[in-house]
C-alpha cells in the first residue's frame, strides 16, 4: 500500500480526530485544516494526493468555504483528488459536483472500511500518475 | 304780467323733472284718464301746469273755488232760424255744422289763448271760465278781452269772406261776471264723466248775457257784451264800460228776514278796451311750450307702447321666474311659448331646440297643440336659416317674400299653412343656437322690428332659464348622485368591514364564502342570495352557496348553459342586471317555472340582482341577489353588489395568495431549518457508524475471550444500528425538500396511498373522486399521507364494530382540493386533537413505516406540499380527516 499525503478540511473536531487515527493508522501522512484560510496555506506549501473537503465547513461565510477550496485546489493542485463529504447538501449541488468529476459521500452513508480504501485507491491513482 | 308768472316750469331742467313726473304719474289709469279730460277743458300750458305742478287730484272730485274768478256765457243769437235759412238754401246740414265748428274753434281758441276754461258745449252756447284751476288777477279783464277779441272774429271770420251764406250776420250775445262761490270738480261714472262748473254765479252769468237780447240794452252803443257791476268794477281802469242800468237778476239775491229777495244788479256794456296799450294775452307759444306740448302728445300717443313694452317686461320677468317653479324642462318651454304666443297675439308658435348632433331642429312645443310639424335640418327654411346664422328673421309677408324669392329658404311650413308674418329669434346660449322661438300669423305684417326686439329679449331670458334649469336638474343630479354615494359608501363600508371581519373570523374558504354571502344580504336588506361557480369546461353553473344556507346535499344540481336564465346570461355576457319584478320579467330567457330554482330552494324572489364575479381575469362565479318584494332593488344596490362581487373576487384571490405565500415563506424556513438540523445531525450522528466500525476492526485484532469479542460486537452493533436509524429519520425529514412539487394526480396518490397501507380484510374502503378533478401541486410522498390516514384510520377502527372508511374528493372550481377521509371509528378526543400532528401524539404509533411519528409525518408532507389536514371536530361517529392540497394550474 502507497503511503499518501492527505488533506483534511474539516471544521468539527470528532471528525478531524478520527479521519487522523484512521489514515494514520494506515501509514498515511494527514494534514489538517480547520478553516478555509489554513486550507488555502497548506494547498500554496504542499501538493496532496487527496484532500478529503467538508463542504459544508462554516456558516460564517455563508457555507461556501468548502466550495471554495474545491475551487481553489482544482486550480492550483489539479494532481490532487478532491473527495466531498457533507453532513447535508441539496440534491442540485449533488449533481454539480459530480458533473466537476468530484466525489461525494454524505456522511450519514459513510462506511469507515469503504471509507479508507475509496482513499486508499485515490492515493494510488494519484502516485501512479506522478 | 308776463308769461314768467303763467308757465313756471320751461326752464329745461325743471321741464325734464316735470315731464318724468308726469310719466311717473300717468302710470296710473284715473290719472291718465283724468288728464285727457282736462285736456278737452284748458289750452295746453293749463294742462301742464294741472299736471306739473301735481294738481290734478285738486279736479278728481268736486270743490269750491274760494277765490274770485270770472264766468263768460256766450250764445248764438237766432242760431236755429240760421241753420234753418242755410238749410233751406244749401240743401243739408253740413254747411250748418261747418259754420258752428268755425264759431266753436274761433270761440275755444280764443278762450284758450287767455288761459280760460272752455266747457259746457250746449247748442250754440259755449261757457268759458278764467281763474281757475289756477288763480288769476285779471280774470275779468281776460274775460272781456276774450270776449271782444271773439265778437269782432266773427264779424272778420264768419261775416265776411263769404262764410256766412245765410241773409242775416251771425251775431253772439255775451254775459261776463265775476264772484266767488264756484265749484269745479270731475264728475260722472265710468268713462262717462265730465269737468263741470256749478255755482249760482253761472246762472247769474246766463241772465246777464240774456239780457243781451233786450231792445234797451241793444240800443246802447257798444260791443254786444254785458258785464255784471263785480266784474265792471274789477276793469274799471282797463276798459270803457257804459251803463244800460239796474236790472233784476233771477238768481242774483240776497237774503232777509223773509228769506231770499232778488234785487237789482247795474250791468254794463262793454265799449271799448285799452289796457295802455299793452295786450294782456298771456300767452305766448313760445318754442319751450311747443316742445313741451308735442312732448305731451307724443307721450300721450305713445303710452299704448309704452303699455306694451311694459307687458313684455312682464312676460319676460314671468319667464325668467321659472326655472324656480320646480317644473320640468317641457313644462318650463311649453309655458314660455304660451307666454310668447300671447304676448305676441301669433297665431301659431313654435319652439324649436336643436338636436344633440346639430343636424336638426326638433320641435318641442308647439301652439296649437296637436300641429304636425316635422324636425328641420339646419340650414333648411327659414328657422333652418336662423339657426344656423345665430340671426333672428322677420318676415313681414311671406307671400311677397316667397313670390320674390326661390332659394332654399323658401318654407314650405309657411306654404302650407297660409302664413304671411313670421318673426323667428334664436335662442343662444354660450355663443351656440339651442333652439328657436318661431311665431307665425295668417296676416301681413303682423310682427315689427320692435317685437323683433322684445322676442330677443325673451329668446336671451329663456336661454339664461334653459342654462339655469339644465344646472337645477344638474344640481339635483349631483345631489342624487351624492345620496347614492352616501348610500354606497354606507352599504359598502358595512360590507367591506363585513367582508374584513369574517376574512379575520374565517380560514377556511368555504366558510368565508358563506360569511360574506350572509353579510351581503344583511346589508342589502335582501332575503336570499346564490353564489353560482361557472364551470367553462362543462358549461354548467354549479349552486355553491345559497342564502338561506343550504347543505351540500340538498343544493340544485347543475344548471347547464343551454337552459339559458338570467344568472348564464350574466355569466356569458360579463353584464349586471337589475330585475324589478321577476313574475313578469321575460328576459334572457327567464321563465318563472314552478319546478327548478324556486322549487329546488323553496324560495319565490320577486326582485334580483346579479352580477359576475371575476377572479384572475375571468368570469369564475355568478352572485344573485333575491327578494321576495318586486322593486326591492335600484342602482346603488346593484352598486354596492358589483363592488362587493369584486371584493369577493378580490378577496379569495388575496386570501389565497396571502395563504400561499406564507405557506411559501413556511415551506422556506422549514426547508433551512430541515437542513440545518440533518446537518448538525449528521455531522454528530453520522460519525457513529464509521466510528463502531473503526473500533470493530481495531477490536478484531485484538486476542479477547469470544464470550467478551461477541458482547463488545453485539452492543456495537446496536449502536450502529440506532445511528443509522436516526439518520434514516432524519433523512424523512429532509427528503420532502429534496424535489420540487409537481402537477400529481391525487387519485393515484390515494389508490397507491390505500394499497401501501395494507388494509385488513375486514376493513371496507370506499371513495368518491369524480373524473374531473384537476391535477394538485404535490411530492411523490403525497401518497404515503394517504397510507398514514388510512393506516391510522384501520388502527382507530380495531375495536369498532362497522368498519369503513370512505374517501370523497371535493373541488370549489378555484385554487383548493379537498379530500375527506371518514373512518367509523370512536373518533377523536379534544385532548387527542390538541397533539395529533405531534411527533408524539398520533393515536398509534404502530405500523410499518409511520416510524413512531403517526399523523406528524402526514401532516409535515402536506404543510410541505402547501396543503393542510385537519380533524372536523364537528363530525360525530367517527373521525373525519380534511386533507386540503393546492390546484396545479394555481402555478400558471
Amino acid at each position: 500500500m502507497t503511503s499518501g499525503f492527505i488533506l483534511v478540511v474539516e471544521d468539527n473536531k470528532e471528525w478531524q480526530d478520527s479521519y487522523e487515527q484512521w489514515f494514520t493508522l494506515k501509514k498515511h501522512q494527514v494534514v489538517i485544516a480547520g478553516n478555509k484560510e489554513d486550507a488555502l496555506a497548506s494547498i500554496a506549501q504542499h501538493t496532496f494526493d487527496v484532500a478529503i473537503v467538508d463542504i459544508n465547513l462554516s456558516v460564517a461565510h455563508g457555507n461556501q468555504d468548502g466550495l471554495d477550496i474545491v475551487s481553489h485546489l482544482k486550480a492550483n493542485s489539479p494532481a490532487t483528488r478532491v473527495i466531498v463529504v457533507s453532513g447535508s447538501v441539496t440534491p442540485e449541488l449533488v449533481t454539480e459536483l459530480r458533473q466537476q468529476g468530484l466525489d461525494y459521500i454524505p456522511r450519514s452513508e459513510l462506511k469507515y472500511k469503504e471509507f479508507v480504501t475509496f482513499v486508499q485507491e485515490k492515493v494510488d491513482q494519484a502516485h501512479s500518475q506522478k | 304780467m308776463n308769461s314768467s308768472e303763467n308757465l313756471l316750469f320751461l326752464d329745461t331742467a325743471e321741464y325734464k323733472r316735470k315731464i318724468d313726473g308726469f310719466i311717473e304719474m300717468l302710470n296710473e289709469d284715473g290719472r291718465r284718464r283724468l288728464a285727457n279730460n282736462i285736456r278737452r277743458y284748458f289750452p295746453p300750458s293749463v294742462t301742464l301746469r294741472l299736471i306739473a305742478d301735481r294738481l290734478l287730484d285738486d279736479l278728481a272730485s268736486e270743490r269750491e273755488i274760494a277765490y274770485p274768478t270770472t264766468i263768460m256765457i256766450i250764445d248764438v243769437r237766432d242760431f236755429v232760424k240760421t241753420i234753418r235759412s242755410i238749410e233751406q238754401r244749401h240743401s243739408g246740414m253740413e254747411r250748418g255744422r261747418d259754420l258752428l265748428q268755425r264759431f266753436f274753434d274761433l270761440a275755444v281758441n280764443t278762450i284758450f289763448s287767455y288761459e280760460g276754461m272752455a266747457g259746457e258745449f250746449a247748442g250754440d252756447r259755449i261757457m268759458a271760465v278764467f281763474g281757475i284751476p289756477a288763480k288769476q288777477n285779471d280774470h275779468a279783464l281776460r274775460a272781456v278781452q276774450a270776449a271782444i277779441e271773439i265778437e269782432e272774429g266773427i264779424q272778420k271770420r264768419i261775416n265776411t269772406r263769404g262764410m256766412n251764406l245765410n241773409a242775416n250776420p251771425f251775431n253772439v250775445g255775451i254775459g261776463i261776471h265775476s264772484d266767488t262761490g264756484l265749484y269745479l270738480g270731475d264728475v260722472g261714472s265710468g268713462w262717462r264723466r265730465e269737468l263741470i262748473v256749478i255755482g249760482s254765479m253761472v246762472n247769474v252769468t246766463s241772465r246777464i248775457e240774456e239780457l243781451t237780447k233786450h231792445p234797451d240794452v241793444r240800443a246802447v252803443a257798444g260791443h254786444n257784451i254785458l258785464v255784471s257791476s263785480s266784474a265792471a268794477a274789477l276793469i274799471a281802469h282797463n276798459a270803457t264800460l257804459a251803463s244800460v242800468g239796474a236790472h233784476v237778476i233771477r238768481g242774483y239775491h240776497t237774503t232777509t228776514m223773509d228769506g231770499s229777495e232778488d234785487i237789482q244788479m247795474d250791468i254794463h256794456k262793454v265799449v271799448h278796451v285799452d289796457n295802455n296799450g299793452q295786450s294782456i294775452r298771456p300767452v305766448q307759444q313760445t318754442d319751450e311750450l311747443k316742445a313741451l306740448v308735442s312732448a305731451l302728445a307724443e307721450y300721450i300717443e305713445s303710452f299704448s307702447e309704452r303699455k306694451r313694452a311694459q307687458k313684455y317686461r312682464s312676460a319676460i320677468e314671468n319667464i325668467s321666474m321659472l326655472w324656480m317653479s320646480g317644473s320640468d324642462l317641457a313644462n318650463i318651454l311649453e309655458e314660455v311659448i304660451t307666454i310668447v304666443c300671447s304676448l305676441f297675439a301669433a297665431e301659431n308658435a313654435t319652439l324649436w331646440m336643436v338636436n344633440p348632433e346639430r343636424t336638426h331642429l326638433v320641435p318641442q312645443v308647439i301652439i296649437p297643440p296637436g300641429t304636425a310639424v316635422l324636425p328641420k335640418p339646419i340650414g333648411e327654411g327659414y328657422v333652418g336659416a336662423v339657426a344656423s346664422s345665430g340671426q333672428p328673421l322677420l318676415v313681414l309677408d311671406a307671400k311677397q317674400q316667397q313670390d320674390a324669392t326661390s332659394h332654399s329658404q323658401k318654407d314650405e311650413a309657411l306654404a302650407r299653412y297660409t302664413v304671411r308674418s313670421m318673426l323667428a329669434v334664436p335662442i343662444m346660449l354660450r355663443g351656440n343656437t339651442v333652439g328657436i322661438i318661431q311665431l307665425l300669423h295668417n296676416q301681413p305684417e303682423k310682427f315689427t322690428l320692435s317685437d323683433e326686439e322684445t322676442l330677443m329679449s325673451i329668446a336671451a331670458e329663456t336661454a339664461l332659464v334653459l342654462e339655469k334649469v339644465q344646472l337645477e336638474q344638474e344640481k339635483h343630479e349631483i345631489q342624487k348622485v351624492s345620496e347614492q354615494l352616501e348610500k354606497f359608501k354606507h352599504l359598502s363600508s358595512s360590507m367591506l368591514e363585513h367582508v374584513r371581519l369574517s376574512l379575520v373570523a374565517q380560514s377556511n374558504p368555504e366558510e368565508l364564502l358563506h360569511a360574506i354571502m350572509d353579510g351581503m344580504v344583511a346589508v342589502l336588506s335582501a332575503q336570499y342570495a346564490t353564489l353560482y361557480l361557472v364551470d367553462w369546461v362543462q358549461q354548467e353553473l354549479e349552486f355553491r352557496v345559497v342564502i338561506p344556507r343550504m347543505s351540500a346535499e340538498n343544493l340544485p344540481p347543475r344548471h347547464p348553459f343551454s337552459k339559458g336564465g338570467i344568472a348564464v346570461h350574466v355569466a356569458q355576457s360579463g353584464e349586471s342586471v337589475v330585475i324589478s319584478d321577476l313574475d313578469t320579467y321575460e328576459g334572457h330567457g327567464h321563465v318563472r317555472r314552478a319546478e327548478g330554482y324556486d322549487k329546488a330552494t323553496k324560495f319565490h324572489p320577486r326582485s334580483m340582482m346579479c352580477v359576475p364575479v371575476e377572479a384572475r381575469g375571468m368570469i369564475s362565479a355568478v352572485l344573485q341577489v333575491m327578494d321576495p318584494e318586486p322593486d326591492k332593488f335600484h342602482e346603488v344596490d346593484l352598486d354596492v353588489l358589483k363592488l362587493l362581487a369584486a371584493t369577493a373576487g378580490i378577496t379569495l384571490e388575496n386570501v389565497l395568495e396571502y395563504r400561499r405565500r406564507t405557506r411559501a415563506e413556511q415551506i422556506a424556513s422549514m426547508s433551512l431549518m430541515a437542513g440545518n438540523m440533518v446537518h448538525h445531525f449528521n455531522n454528530e450522528v453520522g460519525l457513529i457508524p464509521p466510528t463502531v466500525e473503526f473500533l470493530s476492526d481495531i477490536i478484531g485484532d485484538w486476542e479477547i475471550p469470544d464470550d467478551q469479542r461477541n458482547f463488545l460486537g453485539k452492543n456495537l452493533h446496536k449502536i450502529t444500528t440506532s445511528a443509522r436509524n436516526a439518520l434514516n429519520y432524519v433523512k424523512i425529514i429532509r427528503e420532502p425538500f429534496e424535489s420540487k412539487p409537481q402537477p400529481t394526480d391525487v387519485r393515484t396518490a390515494i389508490a397507491e396511498g390505500i394499497r401501501r397501507a395494507r388494509v385488513p380484510g375486514d376493513v371496507q374502503i370506499t371513495t368518491d373522486m369524480t373524473d374531473d378533478l384537476p391535477l394538485v401541486l404535490a411530492s411523490p410522498e403525497l401518497n404515503i399521507v394517504f397510507r398514514d390516514l388510512v393506516k391510522n384510520a384501520c388502527e382507530a377502527m380495531q375495536s369498532s364494530p362497522e368498519k369503513h372508511i370512505h374517501i370523497q374528493t371535493l373541488y370549489d372550481g378555484l385554487d383548493m382540493l379537498e379530500v375527506f377521509v371518514t373512518d367509523t371509528g370512536p373518533g377523536i378526543s379534544a385532548d387527542q386533537r390538541q397533539n395529533l400532528f405531534q411527533s408524539y401524539g398520533s393515536v398509534s404509533t404502530k405500523g410499518e413505516a409511520n416510524m413512531g411519528f403517526g399523523l406528524f409525518l402526514a401532516n409535515y408532507y402536506i404543510e410541505v406540499m402547501g396543503g393542510t389536514l385537519s380533524i372536523d371536530g364537528s363530525y360525530q361517529g367517527g373521525a373525519k380527516f380534511r386533507v386540503t392540497l393546492q390546484v396545479a394550474k394555481d402555478l400558471t
